[in-house]
């Protein structure tokens, strides 16, 4: 088993150093990055003088190279917009993003789930076909919506909740964190139901779907017919036997999800890297592009391979020869 | 001596899209203390329902529609869910075909069978296993105690069949339902846990119904026999009486069928025909068209079965000893 | 597919109601979208129709125009209702479009790869599960940025984004069908492999590939609003829904809500219909679930 995650680390390094070459041929080689920096009336001398300065004149692998070696030392290059340097800039918006998607991620399951396997076993009742009504707004309503209407309704109709910001922030390990502080839930409430929307529905339609062919099966009935209770067979046999469909999906999605924060964060005005990503986007701020796109690719990397050992936990017929 | 299952006309249907299939048809025989019933028939012929029903385990769209269960004179037709569910598995263990559907493949047998210790008694999980490692030496799996860890996927299928018999004698109860347990397994491997359900039964005083559509099966392990048609019993009767002298057609046809039975070198004789839809139920009796004997009044009125030792549900039964075929 | 099999799957699809209003809505908001410049007093695109003096107005005003703005109007003076109608049209156009070229694009992908099997069949079907893990939204984000406004970048990215799901599906039972036996008969006869695939293997896989095609359609409708509303995408001259919406953000927490509610439920709407309609088929298409 060791050898197995030793195979799988190698792996995930191969992929981002594959995934970054990537990034930046697609980044810095479609269109012109010098546009973002110049004014159009710039002199041609000034324009030399910039493309020297940032080294856009050098052949693209060379630009590479350069890159690589800065990013093993931590230098990820400076924001083209902001003129600080990209990484420190990342790095101090990110908990307010993983706040909101840990929490959005958590809530879908923990709440859709019992919900789903509700559904599943009992599909006529009124409740299952309420929750199955509320999964296809979910699945169908764009995120946006849901969060100006989650602001009309508690911000501006109701008054309970702010409109957005985030709120009061402790210090835990040197990180600002505002789950910790009244204040702060009330700002993290709203935005986190909106981003959770999505992922709650898709949650209850897998947990549903999974328990109602699970229920099918024969393990259920020789379970009932040692006379174990409903309530024992679903807690114990049905949660253990959906749970490997559940956490791929809840691993996949994570990443949706966080990429999901950039439309919720600019509509709570929520302090995350995602607002931070969409401007650089719509400015073709590339090296902020670029070390976005290879932070969520390590980050990713790092769900798959946690959800694969996970797995070696859930599924105990992948023990065996601990491939997948 | 008071039957200690009592089933009288159990009627169970299937209330399908594409019409009502009449699984099990007006299904009556009694079990005594200790006996091993056959239950035999072809695939279809309702043996299972049968099985099924008896524990009230009859997945929707199917339900009973009529008749009576009695187990020691508890009615247990209509009985409410929670008081079925102690029934199951304490007094009544039912064995499945397919052991590997059966288990549940991520939860270790030694969890498995707490599970269905804990359904009716609580036990401390160091009783548990005791209990457990007791069963499954007692089942001829060796090493028990060091096995209780270890999952369903690791065993081959004759053993894992033994860890659900394990189960299914947890509470000691006074009748096994074993559906077709064998049917999946080896031949070599069918004999073995053949021997050893005959002995611990003996010893445990339980009884026991065996379904199958194997003749040689129900020929080596009971002591009576049920043979099924088209959801309905045609013939009851003592192993020894029914094999040797079958007074339904349908059962003649069946041991003359078996290759064991045909000299070296002649041709097999199988029954003609296919069994009926169940969708579909005919006026007179289901084996009709199929039947060698048949005459004009097995077209129009359903036969019954009589009241004899050895009750037959044919309009025309075999009266003799069949020492040829017919 | 033989008559009786049509009519037996419409027979099981108007079994359930919700599935069948879903039919119609999609159904009436396709013809109204086709329709619109006949049914809309104004062409909101158009602006020499713009009167900014308009702008901003409530449902129920009496414009310059001379008629009545049943759904009020925007900040840039449009009629909100003419505005939606066209903006509907655009999230059909967008959606269907790109739906049916990445549905051309993945199904030959997938299909291939599985045909052909061994090293290629490797090589795509990583790259697609690849792209798969990769958040579909944050890839049509950098490629409509890079690519610049306009229909058909936009197009562009929006079928980057999905070719992959039905380059998986189309892989998926196509890989299960040509295990199967008649497969392996057919590749002996002299029948070419081009006709293999086209008369055994693609009808096959048809009946998943639609469930994914009605749930891309409209996971596309909302990509595609989701990027207008974030600045990117289409031209500002040509609101689509998202964009509508994202203007009206900025007026509703003054109490001018209508801007951006409107607009909103029609995309709603669609989007919705659009899922339970996929819902029933995809409940239909499957064997497993079928009692």
């Amino acid at each position: 088993m060791v050898q197995y995650i030793v195979q799988r680390a190698i792996q995930a390094i191969l992929v981002v150093a594959v995934i970054s070459a990537l990034v930046f041929v697609g980044v810095y080689a479609v269109g012109n990055p010098i546009d973002v920096l110049i004014s159009p009336d710039a002199t041609q001398q000034m324009r030399e003088q910039t493309i020297a300065n940032y080294g856009l004149d050098q052949p693209l692998y060379i630009q590479y190279l350069v890159f690589v070696r800065n990013m093993l030392g931590g230098n990820l290059g400076r924001s083209l917009v902001f003129g600080v340097p990209v990484l420190p800039l990342i790095l101090s918006r990110l908990p307010a993003t993983l706040e909101l998607t840990l929490a959005a991620m958590l809530i879908a399951t923990v709440v859709g789930v019992p919900l789903g396997i509700y559904a599943g076993t009992r599909p006529n009742a009124l409740g299952s076909r309420v929750i199955m009504a509320i999964s296809v707004l979910g699945f169908s309503v764009p995120t946006f919506w849901i969060g100006i209407i989650l602001i009309l309704t508690f911000a501006v109709n109701l008054g309970w909740l702010p409109a957005g910001g985030r709120g009061e922030t402790v210090s835990v390990f040197g990180v600002q964190w505002s789950f910790l502080t009244i204040d702060g839930l009330k700002h993290l409430f709203l935005p986190t139901l909106n981003l959770a929307f999505f992922k709650l529905a898709l949650m209850i339609r897998l947990a549903r779907a999974g328990t109602r062919e699970t229920m099918l099966t024969d393990v259920i009935k020789f379970a009932r017919a040692a006379g174990l209770t409903e309530q024992t067979i679903l807690r114990r046999h049905v949660l253990k036997l959906i749970s490997v469909p559940i956490v791929t999906v809840f691993g996949l999605e994570f990443g949706s999800t966080l990429a999901y924060a950039i439309v919720t964060e600019t509509i709570f005005s929520w302090p995350g890297v995602g607002k931070l990503i969409l401007d650089s986007i719509t400015s073709l701020d590339r090296p902020v592009m670029v070390a976005y796109l290879i932070l969520i690719a390590i980050l990713f990397i790092a769900i798959n391979f946690s959800v694969d050992i996970i797995y070696l936990f859930l599924d105990p017929r992948l023990r065996r020869r601990g491939i997948s | 001596m008071t039957a200690l299952l009592e089933v009288k006309n159990l009627t169970t249907h299937f209330f399908t899209k594409l019409g009502v299939v009449r699984a099990v048809n007006d299904v009556s025989f009694s079990l005594a203390r200790g006996e091993i019933l056959g239950l035999v028939g072809e695939s279809g012929s309702g043996k299972s329902v049968t099985g099924f029903s008896i524990l009230g385990l009859v997945d929707p769209p199917g339900r009973i529609v009529s008749g009576s269960v009695q187990l020691a004179g508890q009615e247990l037709v209509g009985l409410g869910d929670n008081k079925l569910r102690e029934i199951r598995g304490r007094r009544i263990a039912m064995i499945f075909q397919d052991p590997m559907m059966t288990l549940n493949p991520v939860l270790s047998i030694g969890t498995q069978m707490r599970l269905a210790m804990r359904a009716h008694k609580s036990v401390s999980k160091r009783a548990a296993r005791a209990r457990s490692a007791e069963l499954l030496t007692r089942v001829g799996i060796s090493d028990a105690a060091n096995r209780l860890d270890t999952y369903p996927h690791q065993y081959s299928g004759g053993m894992r069949q033994r860890v659900a018999i394990a189960i299914a004698l947890l509470h000691q109860p006074s009748i096994i339902i074993a559906d077709e347990p064998t049917t999946a397994l080896d031949v070599s491997v069918q004999a073995q846990i053949l021997a050893e359900m005959k002995s611990i039964v003996a010893e445990l005083g339980t009884s026991m119904i065996w379904i199958t559509h194997d003749l040689a099966v129900v020929a080596a392990l009971s002591m009576r026999i049920a043979v099924m048609y088209a959801g309905s019993i045609v013939e009851v009767g003592a192993t020894s009486d029914v094999l040797t002298s079958p007074r339904h057609p349908y059962t003649l046809g069946l041991l003359n069928s078996l290759p064991s039975r045909a000299p070296p070198g002649t041709e097999l004789k199988p029954i003609p025909g296919s069994a009926p839809s169940a969708l579909n139920v005919s006026k007179g009796c289901p084996f009709q068209p199929r039947c060698s004997m048949a005459t004009s009044i097995c077209t129009t009125v359903p036969p019954l079965l009589g009241d004899t030792q050895h009750p037959v549900r044919c309009h025309n039964p075999l009266l003799f000893a069949a020492s040829d075929s017919v | 597919m033989r008559a009786a099999a049509i009519s037996d799957f419409w027979s099981d699809f108007h079994e359930n109601y919700v599935a069948v209003v879903a039919a119609i809505v999609v159904v009436v908001i396709i013809l109204a979208a086709c329709f619109a410049p006949w049914i809309t007093p104004q062409n909101p695109y158009d602006i020499a129709n713009l009167n900014l003096a308009d702008a901003r107005q409530p449902p129920g005003f009496v414009g310059s125009q001379g008629y009545v703005h049943i759904l009020g109007t925007d900040s840039q003076g449009r009629d909100l209702y003419s505005a939606i109608l066209f903006g509907l049209r655009i999230s059909l156009e967008m959606g269907v479009i790109s739906g049916a070229v990445a549905l051309a694009i993945g199904t030959t992908l997938g299909i291939v790869a599985a045909y052909v099997g061994g090293r290629l069949e490797n090589v795509i079907m990583r790259a697609i599960d690849l792209q798969l893990s990769f958040p579909a939204i944050l890839l049509a984000l950098i490629l409509a940025a890079i690519l610049g406004p306009g229909k058909t970048q936009l197009i562009v990215a929006l079928v980057a984004a999905q070719y992959a799901y039905y380059a998986r599906t189309a892989f998926g039972t196509a890989a299960v069908e040509r295990q199967k036996e008649y497969i392996e008969a057919a590749a002996a006869t002299p029948l070419s492999a081009g006709r293999i695939v086209l008369r055994h293997l693609l009808p096959n896989s048809m009946p998943p590939l639609i469930v994914v095609a009605t749930v891309q359609i409209a996971a596309a409708i909302s990509l595609e609003a989701t990027l207008s509303f974030l600045g990117v995408g289409l031209p500002v001259t040509q609101p689509s829904l998202g964009s509508l919406i994202a203007n009206g953000f900025e007026y509703m927490l003054s109490g001018r809500t209508w801007m951006a509610i409107y607009p909103g439920i029609a995309l709603i709407i669609l989007i919705t219909a659009i899922n339970l309609v996929g819902d029933q088929l995809r409940d239909q298409l499957n064997p497993r679930l079928r009692r």
